[in-house]
């Protein structure tokens, strides 16, 4: 999954540290999603679209395409 | 040079120096370890548990320093700036003193025993308090982990698992069937101590955490 987390929260001018008490989790919990180390839980994403007023897929680009079927 | 580049050598420069002050520090530490305390005559399953609990001894000094000090610590841990230590500063105090005292507990572990330094129920003693209290600290801090941290003590536990597992049981089979000499009680207290270490630092190398900074 593609974060485009630093991206928006930039736009915001906000910094990693601020972010991170807004949401109530660590600075690196930060970094990580940033630098796609690791994918937030849908609590946390969901914060994040309340936060920043977008929705959750406008912040994560997930590239999976559902299959077509066979028929 | 870009000013990327820059900020990029200075974070690999740092880190080099970081282990090459880990590696002295920890050098000389078990030097002198072996000097005052004659690690070299226990045996080389009692010397491989002394060096993990040296291990944790020192790592837990080192997180104990950078919590009380954040300025000095964000010099010696992988951390942004002494912000991030300050962020944590409740959790870092209680993980060090787990590390501290569960590395001290093994140390005594190994001395302990018939003919060795403490008798056997210090050592044995000491390992359970040790771990009592690292509980009590790990009940009491719960809330205090976010979901990447809390996500991380599972992926060590885990991984530590899948590990003592391709090890343990095999050579368990091995010496049920007679092919090789069953474990030693000092092979399995080691895995299991040096196992989870190993874990935590594959665990945090996975979600950046050991990235340069």
């Amino acid at each position: 999954m593609e974060s485009r987390l630093r991206e928006i929260r930039e736009t915001k001018g906000w910094s990693q540290g601020e972010l991170a008490r807004k949401l109530g989790v660590s600075r690196q919990t930060i970094n990580a999603v940033e630098t796609d180390k690791y994918d937030p839980s849908l609590p946390l994403a969901l914060r994040m679209s309340k936060l920043f007023g977008m929705p959750v897929c406008d912040i994560f680009i997930d590239h999976w395409q559902p299959q077509e079927d066979a028929e | 040079m870009t000013s990327e580049a820059t900020a990029q050598a200075g974070k690999t420069k740092k880190m080099v120096l970081q282990m090459i002050g880990g590696g002295i520090a920890g050098g000389t530490g078990m030097i002198g370890l072996n000097h005052f305390l004659s690690l070299n005559t226990l045996g080389i399953d009692r010397l491989i548990l002394a060096a993990i609990g040296f291990i944790y001894v020192m790592t837990g000094l080192i997180v104990l320093t950078g919590s009380l000090m954040p300025k000095m610590g964000a010099k010696m841990l992988n951390v942004s700036d002494e912000e991030d230590l300050l962020e944590q500063r409740e959790i870092l105090l209680g993980s060090s003193l787990m590390l501290l005292t569960f590395g001290v507990a093994q140390i005594m572990l190994v001395l302990s025993g018939d003919g060795k330094m403490f008798p056997g129920w210090a050592g044995a003693g000491a390992m359970l308090l040790s771990m009592l209290f690292g509980s009590a600290i790990w009940i009491r801090d719960r809330h205090r982990y976010d979901e990447m941290m809390m996500k991380l003590s599972l992926d060590a536990s885990f991984i530590c698992f899948c590990g003592l597992w391709l090890v343990l049981v095999p050579w368990g089979c091995l010496a049920m069937t007679g092919l090789s000499a069953a474990p030693s009680a000092t092979a399995i207290v080691a895995l299991f101590s040096g196992g989870y270490l190993l874990s935590s630092v594959v665990a945090a190398d996975r979600v950046g955490l050991l990235a340069p900074k």
